[in-house]
């Protein structure tokens, strides 16, 4: 063998190597001994498993993530974690994250510096400015406050007022509809009340660990809950009364409750009269809503609606109607949003807002803002939003929060031609796929910025690798509540790929590629600073504790203030008025019913699972094995009608509608109304690079059409009807 | 205790490491131009078919099918092919099973190039238990001499290469230069 000089990249001598090969610490298993030893540091952050964002403390040893647990002084948390969070801290040391910028080239992507991605797609955006000017781009995520900050910010610079979030695939409708009435969204008090109805909210299932408490507390000091709910939720089996209602017939149950409340003079009539607006005009709308008109229509005997607004009386104002979250108004049906408006209206009959165990309406610290004389703010867009909200002749009551199924339609048609989407991955969690890959290949320019490559970063054409929330900093946040919070995400640990980039670095990158960097002339510590400012609170201080209370007067019981036109309950509408809906709620059908003379023919609904935030963490090893392991992702048939059509529990079946036919696995049950057949959300994913979740269960989303519900233009996710036989 | 050519063995190790870190490395284009295939024969007596490209484009194709796409065949990261961690302390779903990045061996690895004062490529920061670090690390070893320190790291860092060569022949696509040569460096690091 010929002698050759040993080539290193690393720079070597032989003192360093000496040093090493005499060293005790050479042996792991030494070693290991010893950084068993080594303290571990208790870290304050927050969790990024589902849209919570819940404090979260991140317990390292050695630089490493040993494990997590709630944040105490979080009023999301108050000291738990559930499932996902737990699972999640997996992301971090995932060998298939994301770890360097993606370029598309035809079907596949190739690894590039950061530089050329931020130089590519800077000169990309440029000439969609250039062509067909900002109305032409958009930003998609799900919200956290260094998106919604930064995000925000850009497109504004640019000069597009399109920036959208996920909620028309969740809770659109439920935002327009409380609006309508409130002006703002309420919560529930239910720690406090002496009875709940849960109409299609589960909070056993669709978890935030305070909520989950609060219902715990509320069953231990003997409320009744009542679960309105097409299914039989793990909530339904908490509460002492099971209603198991037609699928999107809910809006039709509400008028009738209120029908009751006030022919039987049950109603809060001192509290109507001081604090509701158009208390007559709703209640000549409901004069002829019965509980015999509701009862064919809901499948609920008029005697059982009847007896539940009388026990809802007979406790008010301590009980409460809950406002949910998605649940029977959220981004469903065709009468989402007229369900949310009767919800309202049904609270305020029985008195309960702000008093104890009814509606709450708390606000958020307010944060301070960044010196305009030294930081400039960008001037508002003067173009219209691209996707219809709020847009007179499209969706005039739509939400801001956006209209992403809409916005692809108007790529289909040429009108929008860049966008970047951030922690968001609606080709998957809308409805109807190829529609939403339609519109992302007809863009010009699709950025995702992303941790891990999803069915929609696998439209992108360029893919921007974000560090874990583990590894990142973000924008303070605060969490509204009767205790309100406020919340900072810090590195628990060192980043570990060196070419991943914080979204504000990603965005500052941009910003001065595009000549709008006059508007990030600040760092994330200075805009910190600045939010904490009017709460006399220093950053190192907020950095140190993760999670701090903010000391607020408890609010006395009573009518809160409202920022309602008149400063009341509105009932009647004159917004909805003028753009041509009911001024007040009334009934309309979902938009599609199951064929009755058809046995294979139901209504395909879905929900959560309390351990899977959507298809965010189906790809977590250990939250999939818990699918897995109780066989979690099967369709629930009612036993009835699954024995008509000859399917016993564990059958694989075939569901079908116009869009497309999977089979799937049944979950044979009682627990089901027969109109409905159930899946959970989150399964169904096809990216090939998310290795656990690929190919595992099928999704709601493949079956439902694009559509938007006319009054808040949301997607309508459960107005689908598929048949189903055994396969 | 098996006998070793050290001089031999850091020369080789160092030679090995240089396509494991592709484009990161100063001498990749040798790897890419045929020279590193012609030293490997000249100076190692090592030689086969498919440790050659037909272009350079074809290498740097290679490197990212095999290691950098997303879906890529073969990680050469020790951590993900062992538990994560011995400590008994560590409640993490995962913390004693294979299949994820800074387990104990990419902290041990991190520190013993602490130790030894050397610096990790920015690049490789992720993966201190990268093969290409790994294979480094063996090649300071063995010029030290010392037979023992040599077996050591073997036994305890390079235990999984053999593991890597097989998936390297079994999995689809691999670039058949690297699997032509990962079965040599888990010959040299038996």
């Amino acid at each position: 063998m010929k002698e050759i000089t040993r080539r290193s990249l690393i720079k070597t001598g032989l003192t360093t190597g000496a040093l090493l090969a005499a060293s005790p610490l050479l042996d792991l298993k030494r070693w290991a001994e010893a950084a068993a030893a080594e303290p571990v540091q208790q870290i304050p952050s927050m969790c990024n498993g589902c849209s919570s964002h819940c404090g979260l403390v991140a317990h390292v040893k050695n630089g490493r993530l040993w494990k997590v647990t709630g944040h105490p002084d979080h009023n999301r948390s108050k000291g738990l974690l559930c499932a996902r969070a737990h699972g999640a801290a997996a992301w971090l040391y995932d060998p298939d994250r994301l770890t360097q910028p993606m370029k598309r080239e035809g079907d596949t992507f190739r690894p590039i510096p950061y530089e050329q991605a931020l130089d590519e797609i800077a000169a990309k955006l440029k000439a969609v400015l250039d062509k067909h000017g900002p109305g032409a781009l958009f930003f998609g995520h799900n919200p956290r406050e260094t998106g919604v900050f930064y995000g925000s910010r850009f497109m504004t610079a640019l000069g597009s007022p399109t920036i959208m979030t996920h909620n028309a695939s969740c809770n659109t409708s439920l935002t327009a509809g409380f609006s309508a009435l409130f002006a703002t969204t309420p919560g529930a008090d239910l720690a406090k009340a002496k009875y709940i109805v849960l109409m299609g909210r589960n909070p056993a299932e669709g978890i935030r660990t305070a909520h989950s408490n609060a219902l715990a507390k509320a069953l231990e000091a003997g409320a009744k809950v009542v679960a309105i709910d097409p299914r039989h939720s793990a909530s339904g089996a908490l509460a002492a009364e099971w209603i198991p209602i037609r699928p999107g017939t809910d809006l039709a149950m509400l008028l009738a409750l209120a029908y009751v409340l006030i022919k039987e003079n049950l109603y809060d009539a001192k509290f109507v009269a001081e604090n509701v607006t158009g208390f007559d005009k709703f209640a000549a709308a409901v004069a002829d809503k019965t509980p015999e008109w509701a009862a064919p229509i809901t499948d609920v005997p008029a005697e059982t609606i009847r007896r539940l607004a009388r026990e809802l009386a007979a406790a008010k104002p301590n009980c409460v109607i809950d406002p949910s979250w998605k649940g029977a108004f959220g981004a469903n049906y065709i009468n989402s949003t007229d369900t949310a408006r009767a919800c309202g209206a049904v609270n305020a009959l029985l008195g309960n807002l702000g008093q104890p165990g009814g509606l709450t309406f708390s606000s958020a610290p307010a944060f301070g803002n960044l010196d305009a004389a030294k930081h400039p703010e960008p001037k508002k867009p003067t173009v219209a939003r691209a996707d219809g909200a709020g847009i007179d002749g499209e969706f005039p009551l739509a939400p801001t929060n956006g209209l992403p199924h809409y916005l692809m339609q108007k790529a289909k048609e040429g009108k929008v031609k860049a966008g970047i989407i951030r922690h968001h991955n609606p080709v998957r969690n809308f409805p109807d796929p190829k529609h939403m890959q339609d519109g992302m290949k007809a863009l010009d320019l699709l950025v995702v910025v992303e941790t891990h490559l999803t069915e929609t970063a696998m439209m992108a054409h360029y893919i921007l690798p974000e560090p874990t929330f583990l590894e990142r900093e973000e924008v303070i946040e605060a969490s509204p509540g009767s205790k309100p919070t406020i919340a900072m995400r810090v590195a628990a640990v060192p980043k570990l790929h060196a070419e991943t980039r914080t979204f504000d670095e990603i965005i500052v990158g941009l910003a001065k590629r595009m000549g709008v960097g006059q508007y990030f002339n600040f760092t994330l510590d200075e805009l910190n600073t600045a939010r904490l400012a009017p709460l006399g609170i220093s950053l190192s201080d907020m950095k140190k504790k993760g999670s701090i209370t903010i000391d607020t007067p408890a609010a006395a019981p009573g009518m809160p203030k409202l920022k309602t036109a008149s400063g009341k309950v509105e009932l009647a509408s004159a917004k909805y008025a003028k753009a041509g809906f009911g001024e007040v709620p009334g009934w309309t059908p979902p938009k599609t019913m199951p064929d009755p003379k058809n046995p294979k023919s139901f209504r395909l609904i879905h929900g959560k699972q309390g351990y899977h935030s959507h298809t965010a963490t189906a790809n977590i090893p250990y939250l999939l094995q818990i699918t897995k392991d109780y066989d979690a992702e099967r369709l629930w048939i009612n036993a009835a009608r699954a024995k008509a059509l000859g399917i016993a529990d564990g059958d694989w079946v075939m569901v079908k509608s116009k869009l497309a036919a999977k089979k799937v696995r049944a979950k044979v049950t009682e627990r089901l109304h027969p109109d409905a057949v159930y899946l959970p959300a989150g399964y169904g994913s096809w990216s090939p690079y998310l290795k656990q979740a690929n190919g595992f269960g099928i999704s709601m989303n493949d079956f439902t059409a694009y559509q938007t519900e006319p009054i808040s233009g949301h997607a309508m996710m459960m107005e689908v009807v598929v048949e189903v036989e055994k396969a | 205790m098996r006998r070793r050519d050290l001089p031999g063995l850091a020369a080789l190790c160092g030679h090995l490491a240089i396509p494991l870190y592709g484009p990161l490395s100063p001498w990749w284009h040798d790897v890419k131009a045929g020279t590193w295939t012609e030293e490997l024969a000249e100076h190692f007596r090592i030689t086969h078919r498919d440790l050659k490209f037909a272009s350079p484009e074809e290498g740097d194709q290679a490197f990212l099918e095999t290691f950098a796409v997303p879906g890529h065949p073969l990680t050469c990261i020790e951590s993900v092919h062992k538990p994560w961690t011995a400590d008994p302390q560590a409640t993490l779903a995962f913390a004693h099973e294979k299949g994820w990045l800074g387990g104990d061996s990419a902290s041990h690895m991190r520190d013993l190039f602490g130790l030894a004062g050397l610096a990790i490529p920015p690049e490789l920061a992720h993966a201190p238990d990268h093969l290409a670090l790994e294979l480094e690390l063996l090649g300071l070893l063995a010029e030290q001499g010392d037979p023992e320190s040599v077996d050591l790291f073997i036994a305890q860092h390079l235990d999984w290469v053999p593991n890597l060569a097989a998936a390297a022949a079994s999995k689809g696509g691999v670039a058949p230069f690297y699997r032509a040569l990962l079965p040599i460096v888990a010959e040299t690091v038996a």
